[in-house]
This record gives C-alpha cells, structure tokens and sequence, in this order.
C-alpha cells in the first residue's frame, strides 16, 4: 500500500528569510515580510506578469492590491502588534516604539535592556522562497525515491512517497525521526506526517492541534489570550503516523481550510455550516458541482479516494551529465554518430541508475579552433533507451544546416543543466559571432546534459484483444519525437480553430512539442498524445460553423494579373503553373474587418469554376480593386 | 531432387504466391466510406485499412483530396491519428472540419522550406514545387508516419515518386496497418502502380461555357470517381457519382 510522507514548514517565508539572513551574519529576530509596490501596469499585461503566488497573496490579503502588505511575520514581530494582511504602512506605525514622556518616567537600565528590538521589514521574494524548499528537498533524497512540492499557491510542504523505505530505517517511525533530526540539524522547523494519501498527510500537517482536534479547539479560545504567538505557532506533535486505513477517520474532525479548496470555495461552505473535513465528505456528490469549482470536486475527490494523486517529482539538483574527450581530433559525422552513441550510453546508465527518465538532451562539441557547436534533442515521452536519444540526435545530425541554425538555441536550453566541461559563459563568449559545421571542424572534447523527467507509467501491452484495442499511444510519442528530431519542433503541430474572420488567421498551428520541454509538464504532453490518438466522442466536430472553405489556403495571397479590373470577373488564373480558364462565379461572400484592426481585410470572396471543373477561391479587394487567388477547392 | 522437380516445386510455391496476393490480407478491414455509390464501387464495400491508395485527378480543385478526407472519416472511429503531410504549407484544416475529420486527431506536418535551394517560387504561381530539400524531407515524414502503429491514416499531395520510394510505403503499410492516401496528377496515370486503389475523380465539365466568366446561383457540384485498379481485383468496371452542396462542402452520394 501507497504511504505518504508530509513534511510541513510553519512559516516558511519568515523560515527562508532567516536562513538568508544567518547567510549574511545577521541576527535580527523580529522580522516582516511584505509585498512589492504594485508596478501600475494594462489590465491584459497584469494578469500574464504576475505569478501565481502574487495573485493567491491578493486575494487572501485586500490590502495587498492596493500596495505593499504584509505577507509573514515572525513571533517577536507578532508580539509588536505586526500582523499578516496588514498595509505595510499600518505596520510600520505599530512597530514604532511609542514615545514615552521621560520627565514623567525614566526607564529603567534592566528595561532598556530587555526592550525588543524594532521589526526588520522585508520584501517577499516568493521565488527564492520556492529555490529554497527545492534545496531542501536535497536533504531528504536519501530517505525517498520520489520527492515534490504541494502543487497549491505559497507551497511550504515537502511530499515523499516512502512506500516500502520505511524497514530500511527501522520502521516509518525511524525514518520521520532519522528526518527530521536531519532537518533541524540543518536549521529547519517542521512538522511531518505519514499517512495513506497526500491529500491526508497535508491535511494533518496544515491544521492546528491535528491529534486531538475537538478537544483542542475547545481550549484554543480560552487560552490563546495567554499563550505565546510562538507557543502557538509550533505544534505539540512533530510527527504524527497515521497506522493503514485510518487517515479518514483522522482527518474527518480536521477544519475544512485544511482540504486544499480555493478560497471562493471555503467561503461558499462556510456559508453553507460547513465547518469539518467529515462534514465536507457528507455532502451529497451530485450537488457539489453546481456549487464549488471544478478544483474543489477534485480535491474532494482525493481526499474521499475516489481519484489517486500522484507526487510530481523534484528533478534532482546535480545535472546527469556525460563527457567525451581525446588527445586525437575526431572529425566528420561517422566520429560525431560513434561519439553521440557514446555519451548517450553513458547518460542512460545514469538514468538507469537513478531511475529516471531524460526528456531532453543538450550536447556541445568543442571544436579546435574554439568555436562551440551546440546540438539538442528532445523526446515526446520521457525514455532511457539510449537508442531513442541516439537516434533522435542523430537524425538533427543529418538535416542540412541545423547545426548552424542552433546556435541561438544554446543559450535558451543552458537553463536547463550546467555544462560540465565549458562553463556558460565561455561558450556565449566563444560563440559570438562565430559558426562552426561538425562536418568540418575536427573537435577533441564533447559534453552532453540531460533534462530527467519520472519515468512514465509502463502501458502494459493486451495479450488477448485484437490488435485494434491497443492505444498505441507510445508509438505516437516516438513517431513525434523522429519527426520533430529531424524537421525541427516547429515542423509537426496541432490544429486548433481561432475566432478570426480573416480566413488565413482563423485557425492555430501549435507544435506538439515545444522548443524547451522543461516549460510544459509532462502531463499536458500526454494530454495531447490522448487526444490524438483516442476517439473523441460519436460526431464530435470542433467547429460548428461549416461555411465552404478551400481546403488548400495560401498563406499569402497570390494575385491575378488580369486586365479584368473592378467588378469585372477575371478570364483565367494560373494554378500549379497551369493556365485555367474560370467559366463561372458564385455570388460574393464579404469578409470585412473593423477599421481598427492590425491587418484591416475587405474583401468580396468568389468561387469560381474553371471550364475543366475545377473550383477555386478568388476575392476582390475592395479598396483596390484588385483580384487575388486565395485558395483551391482540392 | 531433380532440377525438374526443383522448378516444378518453385513454380508451385510463386503460383501460391500470386494468388495469396490476389485475396485481401487478413490484416486489412473494409471500413465503408458512407457515400454509397462509392462503396458500391469498391471491392469489399469500402476502404481497406493497412493500405495504400491514390486519389487522382486531372487538375487542382477537382476535390480529391476533399473525396479522400471524405472516404476516411469513418476510419478515425478507430484509435490513431490523422497525419498530413503539408509540403505546401497550404492545408486549412478549417476546410477538413465539413468532411468530418475532428481537429483534435489531425497532426500536421510542414517540413521547413528552406530558401536556399535549388529552386525558389517561379512565375505567378504559388502552388509550384519550391525545392526539392522539403519534398525530400516530405517523403521521409511520409514513410515515417506510415510506419507508425499510432497512425490511423497519412494524407499527403504527392506529385513524383520513384518505384522504390512506392514499394517502401507499400511495405511500410502492410506492416504497420496504417491507411496511406496520396493525392496525385494525372501525369502518374501512365505510370505502375504500387497502390492497393487507384481511383480517378473528375469534376463534372460543361461545353456550354460562354466566352466570358457568368455569376450563377451556386449549383451543387456533380463528382465522378473511377476505380482504375484494384489490386484484389475490380468488382465493377463503373463509375460512382457524387455531388457536392455548395454551400456546405459536404460530399454526398447520388
């Protein structure tokens, strides 16, 4: 059975800011957090230019649309009066000593002494935050083969997927102990669960007082006006296991801010009473859909175990790498095959040994002269076989003049991995201006990094069924990385219509595989394999519109040089270096856009027959008068 | 054994071949097209899966390529995408939409046309070859996709192949069980040929055409397609006719 492991940083930005700060020798304790000014930008613009975790802080924080707002505070900045959602301005004013009259009462030495010291306001940087959690995550590689974030907005947890790891540290008790030693050694706080589900284990790490809730909330009111802000803060229990079978009944009294629902959501079940995960699970399925998002469906659905939930692994820190290098020059394709063959056996080793996947390599061939030649290839689905990546990069070998054209591409991929023996900089430096050609140039050292990815779930093959039953979803995947190897990404693309009246924009090319595969998640990618491959429905058509269109369409229109002028027709038209004499014409169809569009269209649209029986599409353009063959009835 | 006996066996053995090769393969399914008059026409009642056929006529904008789109719709039922192999850059998949074909199971493939080569744009005409570096790399996308098992069908606009270049995609579709149209030029009708369909279509022509071009009311678009071979043999020396709504694209069957 799956079991879970749920790490939990109380507090993370104030956690991560106070490792920057110990970085930097400074020992200050009463620390804030707050947003950046909001940058008075478009509408359009705001919504692409803000992450994730912006737009979740203001929405939780009002204050924060308007300017800076506090996002975290620590104990001793609690104790000011400093809140989070506070306007950063409201704060400062509450950290600010009040001025005492000192004619009345003069302090004390022993009271200045134990004054605490005024609150240090920082600016949130939620990406370090997240680079810092990914660093921790190093920590715990040992202890687990897959290793991810919570995938909610301001991320604090770590998940481990620990099924079968915990006999090899005495127990799962030993292994959360053994962890979390690790971790408070390395100067974290944290709160760890292990349960069956992950939706579970974060839930018992992100409610308050988990063991015994109702008990606990019971004292909660009458106590917290005498407790600590740090007391209450930590949690009672650092480790909480959850034995097989019993998470339900564990988190059913646990509050329903603790089911990962989106805020829109926990207001409307707040409205409705509904205080607890148990209560929240009682509802009635078939009316939750009408009233929460389709997120919350979801999350309720992992949390009753309806659906499974799987932890998106970390990719590991420390690249998977491979050199090649020789006294004797290697020169031509044969060498550059025989070497490819050679680190690309090395980097499945690798992977083998780390049980992964490579979604993308990168190589660079030093040439003697200096010069750099880079060379990528990616894969649709995540493989170890050497010979795939192999082959992928060999057939980008092969196409004429792709090694030049990838030069702009090195700097674009050298996000994804170090280079192990020319570092980034002197090979952008090396690279200007200079183009090299593997054919030519002999070169003595070759290094290759790759892009690791989880290996994809094995499709076990039917042995029964006739073969029309099997998704060959997998050779798809293959037949799209070959073509997009050889062609280029840009070459092999989806279709998708465009709500655009000028025909030449009303539809979408989109390639399968995009040009930095580390920007798409896997699931998306097997997401458009799924939808190519499988039957969408009985009659389902994309567009319901169903105007005669030509089905071969110049992108630019190729204009009839005619001595036809004006709203007489032209006599003949030139196709596929044929003369064609046109015979009849439709009524006209008009496809006019606003004046204040980019690329202003008015035109009359014909079909027009040919004395042979072809039919082709003409259009006038109006404010010319000129006549232009825009596409063929094929 | 005696060489009497050797030829008499080989003789055998290549009679056997001839006339296995004659019946359909097991592996090929006659899916019906939905136009009745050309299922009529064709040997099985429709178009045989894991196969090759060509779509011919005599000049662009006879709708064979629509026909083809058409006949293979009812294929995409089935597991496996629809490839297209776009040398031109010039296929409007809004257009496939009429003939049935979902765009969520189109893949297309446009091979870069590199400026470089040996041929650019000529004369006035858009639809002229451009180099022969993309109709290269056309013709390996196109065995490539044939190749596939996740390939349901490959459509592509194929002016010139060699007999080797035909033979491979014949191979390469009895293995894999993917159905390959290629729309062709009359100019290839006196050629052999490797496909399991050839058939011919050909817009309906008038003599009463005027010298100069008329605006008419649209009227539907009369089709003829000939079987011209069939390598299980013809069922009827006839022709199937279809027309086209005008304003709908849609083919329909007499």
């Amino acid at each position: 059975m799956k079991r879970v492991l749920c790490i939990r940083f109380a507090n993370w930005p104030i956690q991560c800011l106070r490792h920057h700060l110990r970085e930097i020798a400074s020992t200050s304790t009463s620390l804030a957090i707050h947003t950046a000014p909001p940058i008075p930008v478009d509408d359009r613009q705001k919504k692409s230019s803000l992450d994730e975790d912006t737009r979740f802080i203001r929405k939780l924080f009002p204050a924060a649309q308007g300017g800076p707002a506090i996002v975290a505070v620590s104990p001793d900045a609690w104790a000011k009066g400093v809140r989070p959602g506070m306007p950063l301005a409201e704060a400062r004013s509450m950290a600010q000593p009040i001025a005492v009259n000192v004619t009345r009462r003069r302090p004390s030495k022993s009271e200045s002494a134990t004054t605490a010291p005024s609150v240090e306001f920082h600016e949130w940087q939620p990406e370090r935050d997240r680079k810092v959690l990914k660093s921790v995550a190093e920590l715990t590689r040992r202890y687990a083969p897959i290793v991810g974030l919570d995938d909610v907005p301001l991320p604090d947890s770590l998940l481990l997927d620990i099924t079968g790891c915990g006999p090899l540290f005495g127990g799962e008790a030993g292994l959360a102990e053994s962890l979390l030693r690790d971790l408070r050694q390395a100067g974290w706080s944290c709160r760890i669960a292990v349960a069956q589900t992950v939706s579970a284990v974060w839930a018992l790490t992100h409610a308050e007082f988990a063991r015994r809730p109702d008990a606990n909330r019971a004292n909660l009111d009458r106590r917290r006006p005498h407790r600590s802000v740090s007391e209450s803060m930590l949690h009672e229990l650092p480790i909480q296991i959850v034995p097989q079978g019993q998470h339900l009944a564990e988190i059913n009294g646990l509050p329903v801010s603790a089911s990962r629902l989106d805020l829109n959501d926990l207001e409307i079940l707040s409205h409705l009473g509904i205080r607890s995960i148990g209560q929240l699970l009682g509802l009635p399925r078939e009316d939750l859909p009408a009233r929460l998002s389709a997120n919350a469906i979801l999350r309720i659905q992992q949390l009753s175990e309806t659906i499974d939930e799987p932890i998106e692994p970390l990719p590991e820190a420390n690249p998977i790498a491979a050199t090649w290098s020789s006294d004797e020059p290697a020169c031509g394709l044969i060498d550059v095959r025989h070497i490819l063959q050679f680190l690309t056996d090395q980097i499945a080793e690798q992977l083998v040994r780390r049980r992964m996947a490579c979604s993308s390599l990168s190589c660079v061939f030093k040439c003697n002269d200096g010069s750099l030649v880079p060379l990528n290839g990616s894969v649709v689905k995540p493989t170890q076989s050497s010979e795939l990546l192999h082959e992928v990069l060999c057939l980008r070998v092969e196409t004429e003049g792709t090694l030049f054209a990838l030069e702009d591409t090195l700097f674009a991929s050298g996000e994804s991995g170090g280079d192990a023996a020319v570092s980034e900089e002197d090979m952008k430096s090396r690279l200007a201006g200079k183009v090299a050609s593997l054919d030519s140039q002999p070169f003595s050292v070759a290094s290759m990094t790759a892009s690791v990815a989880p290996i994809p779930v094995a499709r076990q093959r039917d042995l029964f069924s006739p073969a029309e039953h099997i998704v060959p979803q997998e050779e798809l995947a293959t037949l799209i990385t070959r073509l997009s190897g050889r062609l280029g990404a840009s070459s092999v693309l989806t279709v998708r219509g465009h709500a655009d009246p000028r025909p030449e924009f009303s539809q979408l090319c989109e390639p399968i595989l995009p040009q930095d595969p580390s920007s798409v998640r896997q699931s998306t990618l097997d997401t458009s394999l799924r939808r190519l491959i499988e039957p969408a429905g009985s009659t389902a058509i994309d567009s319901p519109a169903m105007v005669p269109r030509p089905l071969r369409l110049l992108a630019n229109p190729q204009p009839i040089f005619s001595s036809a002028v004006g709203k007489h027709f032209p006599t003949e038209v030139i196709v596929a270096g044929k003369t064609l004499l046109l015979a009849e014409f439709s009524a006209a169809e008009r496809i006019q856009t606003a004046w204040w569009t980019d690329q202003p269209c008015h035109r009359d649209y014909y079909q027009a027959t040919t004395r042979s029986g072809s039919r082709l599409w003409l259009f006038r353009e109006l404010q010319s008068n000129q006549w232009f063959l825009h596409g063929v009835f094929d | 054994m005696s060489p009497s006996a050797i030829r008499a066996e080989t003789i055998q053995a290549l009679r056997q071949q001839l006339v296995s090769s004659t019946k359909p393969q097991s592996s090929q399914r006659c899916i019906p097209t939905g136009l009745n008059s050309l299922d009529r026409l064709l040997p099985g009642g429709g178009l045989p899966t894991s196969s090759l056929i060509e779509w011919i006529s005599d000049d662009a904008g006879q709708a064979a390529a629509s026909l083809a789109l058409r006949s293979l719709s009812p294929m995409l039922a089935l597991p496996g995408c629809l490839v297209i192999i776009d040398e031109q850059h010039d296929f409007y998949a809004n257009a496939a939409v009429a003939q049935g074909i979902p765009l969520s199971r189109l893949m297309l493939v446009r091979p870069q046309i590199s400026t470089t080569g040996q041929s650019a744009i000529h004369g006035r005409s858009r639809f002229i070859r451009r180099t022969s570096i993309s109709h290269s790399e056309s013709l390996w996308a196109l065995e490539q996709s044939a190749r596939c098992p996740g390939v349901r069908a490959v459509l592509c606009w194929l002016d010139r192949a060699s007999s080797a270049i035909m033979r491979r995609l014949q191979l390469a579709v009895e293995r894999s069980g993917v159905t390959v149209m290629l729309v062709r030029p009359a100019s290839v009708l006196s050629q052999a040929s490797f496909a399991d369909l050839r058939l011919h279509v050909k817009a309906s022509d008038a003599s009463e055409w005027s010298q100069q071009p008329q605006m008419r009311t649209q009227q539907q678009r009369n089709l003829s397609v000939r079987l011209l071979r069939s390598r299980h043999g013809l069922q009827h020396d006839g022709t199937a006719h279809l027309f086209q709504n005008p304003w709908e694209e849609q083919l329909c069957s007499c």
